[in-house]
């Protein structure tokens, strides 16, 4: 091992096999951490998840190589004793583990890993958290965006509420278990003492509404879906249609407001009291759009945009996941990450901000049992019991230089 | 007070609107000393002789619907009191366990208190585009040269370089140029914005992390350091498994309710509620059926025997039929209590849920049964309910619930705690560097 520094020396076993934990760990990563992905001898149902892509067989999930990549990955089976006794002295070895574990299993893995090994921190990170009356219920992505009260808020208020594009609850869950994570590591440079941190989707992203739990709570009103406007006071920020697309137009502040009135070519409606507040202008927002319409709809997405955004107003074009492929910004930001084996012209994003402890070079998601080798190896393991747990199905290899 | 798990940092925050407080928000729940810097028309549009808001205060009558301009603020009960600026509740929300600095930067004497703050600081958390932190002498370059060891952390829409760097933005800016908003929508609409600005809990969730990771490197080796965050790259990285599709794919994201996975997946319509006694509203429920299995405990649930015909008993099946299923389904749940329905359907290992309003989340027994509904008394406001803190350590915790700090509410304290006489302070007041009420005569 090269001299560690920084989160590099933070050792990290990743046991999930969901997004929230496995977003947990790969955030872990890319600040610097040593990641281990443990994953069953048949792969991690991760391996499976959709979006599949199409362009190699076997399909390979995006979800896997992306949230997999900066790990080590060992395949092992530790259900049965033997494994679960290799498993240990992984653990033995580790400062964090990630687990997705329903809710009793959860409990009772962590009082077995935990007996013995009283600085090790498990992270936990579920739908609805290891206790409460909802705490074994099953979920899906759809119903973690109704846990979390956005699905609700979300699409027509003449039509049935409308989940994200992607499972952006568990992502959420996972930032949160990141931080729990982090969080726990700083309390034990104080105590010495590890913890087990408990996450659930549903309280991160209930944490993650703007102002809903206080509008119930300070005034009884329920907050409803407003389309492609920001309810229930603030307008515009809103998607417009231009002639090419849409555009997403922002101007809640009075300075704002004046300044897209005049960039618009619509200096009276800066003056016009009816239209004096965000609030009031929520209330009249159909007349507004159809004001700003002429203006809008003969000018493209890349003219609306640059011309509001040198009025300091904000503004951008709606863009299709393509296009924010070619985004200049995310490139010239150095952004993306190229993961080859995943097919052609794969591109996905890399370290989301650098930290000084980032890794500077990108490393692709694991093959099945590509480094079951080095890890066990790590641990103390000699070739003999390697081959053995080998023999007997309970781990698996690839290639014989693996790592 | 209990020793929290970040006792002894301190973090001066510099944010406005969500993603920065939210930062700085989560550092102060972990226990660190945050103070929250403000300039004098931090909180404004509540401005005491904004015309737009006095006609407001003068018009609104208690018992009827909030008018318009005071909505946005959500005061209690829609009053905005005599300090509205105070009372707001999506300002008290965002900023609970943060002490109150309110001072002119701009002023001689403002520079001075910044110093000296920076010196005695841990973490700055800023949210201010790049030529905004520079105009303020916020940014990296004169903060680190004070004290080395600052972690600098700033929270921008696009990031620090790039040729967009001076863009302006929000969160639904930053929403629709990551992808997200056209691939969310119904299966044959147009694009569709999130019911919140979603970037930016995201961003500022990210930046916590990015926080305690860079106070752990500082352990270490040491040295400080500037974090560049992009709330674009951030949004974006939650959508990466669906851009590695598309890079691959050449195609957008499929959009509306249904799985990829299993059939049927949908949001169905169920008996309507009156909840805060005005209107009768929509209430739904979301069902997944993952496998024949769960479909064939559904069944069992539902006892419709529509549902047997053999077209539906394989997973292409059902997708073939999803139109139709979705009618039968939805005829099934419309008169039933969401609730009760979803609690049937779990007793019977099917996943369902209640489509959660945002009274139903503060109401929730699963919620208030680990303790994530909290409240605290706000001076001027009073006690009333907020969300808690989500994470859960077994060997800490809950945190305390500070409240929120009023306008330059402890500026006198922590001006004390960074060496300044008594009689400086008092200067400092005269002078109007330390202030603890919007200005008069509107926003600057």
């Amino acid at each position: 091992m090269p001299e560690t520094s920084g989160l590099s020396s933070v050792r990290v076993l990743d046991l999930s096999d969901n997004v929230s934990g496995a977003y947990a760990a790969r955030l872990l990563a890319t600040a610097g951490a040593q990641v281990t992905l443990v994953e069953p001898t048949g792969g991690s149902p991760l391996r499976s998840r959709p979006p599949l892509l199409s362009s190699r067989e076997p399909k390979r999930s995006a979800a896997f190589e992306y949230l997999s990549a900066w790990k080590r990955g060992a395949a092992l089976d530790w259900s049965t004793e033997a494994g679960w006794s290799v498993l240990g002295r992984l653990l033995d070895r580790c400062d964090v583990v990630i687990t997705t574990l329903p809710a009793g299993e959860a409990l009772d893995f962590d009082g077995r890993v935990r007996s013995g090994r009283p600085s090790l921190i498990h992270v936990s990170a579920t739908s609805y958290g290891l206790t409460g009356p909802w705490a074994g219920w099953r979920s899906s992505d759809l119903t973690d965006w109704a846990a979390s009260g956005y699905l609700y808020i979300t699409g027509d208020p003449l039509r049935e509420p409308l989940q994200g594009a992607g499972p952006w609850a568990s992502y959420v869950a996972g930032i949160g278990a990141a931080i729990g994570a982090m969080s726990a590591l700083h309390a034990r440079r104080a105590t010495g003492r590890g913890q087990l941190v408990d996450v659930g989707a549903m309280e991160v992203m209930a944490s993650a509404h703007q102002w809903s739990l206080v509008m119930w709570s300070h005034q009884g009103r329920i907050k409803h879906r407003a389309n492609n406007r920001h309810a229930e006071a603030h307008h515009p920020v809103s998607l417009m249609q231009v002639q090419d697309g849409w555009v997403c137009i922002a101007a809640p502040t009075q300075a704002q407001w004046v300044n897209l009135c005049i960039a618009l070519e619509l200096p009276d409606m800066a003056d016009d009291p009816r239209y004096a507040t965000a609030g009031l202008r929520f209330d009249v927002a159909e007349e507004i759009d159809g004001r700003f319409a002429p203006f809008l709809m003969a000018r493209t997405r890349t003219e609306v945009v640059e011309h509001l955004q040198g009025f300091h107003v904000p503004a951008s074009a709606v863009l299709s996941m393509d296009e924010v492929l070619g985004d200049e910004q995310l490139q010239a930001r150095a952004f993306w990450a190229y993961p080859e084996a995943a097919g052609d012209g794969a591109k996905m994003p890399g370290v989301p901000f650098a930290l000084p402890s980032s890794p500077e070079s990108f490393r692709a998601a694991p093959e099945l049992g590509e480094h079951t080798r080095a890890v066990l190896q790590g641990a103390g393991l000699g070739e003999e019991e390697i081959a053995s747990l080998a023999e007997a199905g309970m781990i698996a290899l690839r290639g014989a230089g693996d790592d | 007070m209990t020793e929290g798990m970040l006792s002894g940092i301190r973090v001066v925050e510099f944010g406005y609107a969500w993603a920065g407080p939210l930062v700085g928000k989560t550092l102060g729940d972990l226990g660190a000393d945050v103070i929250k810097l403000e300039q004098d028309n931090s909180r404004g549009g509540h401005l005491p002789d904004d015309p737009a808001l006095r006609a407001a205060l003068d018009d609104w009558r208690r018992g009827e619907e909030v008018e318009p301009t005071l909505r946005a603020s959500v005061f209690p009960e829609g009053e905005p009191g005599s300090e509205p600026w105070n009372r707001a509740g999506i300002f008290n929300k965002h900023n609970r366990n943060k002490r109150g600095l309110c001072a002119d930067l701009k002023s001689d004497s403002g520079k001075r208190i910044w110093r000296r703050l920076v010196e005695a600081s841990d973490v700055i958390v800023d949210n201010f585009s790049p030529r905004g932190s520079k105009s303020l002498g916020i940014d990296y370059e004169t903060v680190s040269e004070w004290n080395p060891q600052i972690i600098s952390v700033s929270c921008t829409g696009y990031g620090h370089t790039g040729p967009f760097r001076q863009r302006v933005s929000y969160g639904p800016v930053l929403e629709a140029h990551a992808g997200g908003a056209l691939a969310t929508g119904y299966a044959e609409g147009g694009p569709m914005k999130m019911g919140h600005a979603f970037p930016d809990p995201i961003g500022g969730l990210h930046g916590a992390f990015a926080v305690l990771a860079a106070l752990w490197e500082r352990e270490e080796s040491g040295r400080g350091c500037f974090l560049d965050l992009s709330q674009l790259q951030t949004y974006a990285a939650v959508a990466g498994d669906l851009i590695l599709e598309t890079s691959v794919q050449g195609q957008a994201p499929t959009r509306g309710n249904r799985s990829r996975s299993c059939a049927p997946q949908g949001v169905y319509r169920c008996r309507d509620e009156r909840p805060d006694s005005r209107e009768s509203m929509d209430m739904w429920i979301a069902i997944t059926i993952e496998d024949d299995a769960a479909w064939g405990r559904f069944r069992d649930v539902v006892g419709d025997e529509r549902l047997d015909d053999l077209r539906f008993a394989t997973l292409a099946g059902r997708y073939e039929h999803h139109d139709e299923l979705d009618t039968l389904i939805g005829e099934w749940t419309r008169p039933q209590d969401r609730f009760e329905l979803a609690g049937r359907l779990q007793a019977a290992q099917i996943t369902a849920l209640p489509v959660m309003t945002n009274g139903d989340l503060v109401e929730s027994a699963h919620l208030r049964d680990r303790g994530f509904i909290v409240q605290w008394d706000q001076p001027g406001v009073g006690v009333y309910e907020y969300g808690g803190f989500p994470i859960h350590f077994s060997d800490w915790g809950p945190p305390e619930m500070r409240p929120a700090p009023l306008l330059g509410g402890d500026n006198r304290q922590i001006c004390e705690e960074l060496g300044f006489s008594a009689a400086e302070i008092d200067e400092f007041v005269a002078d109007g560097t330390l202030v603890d009420r919007p200005p008069v005569g509107g926003s600057r």
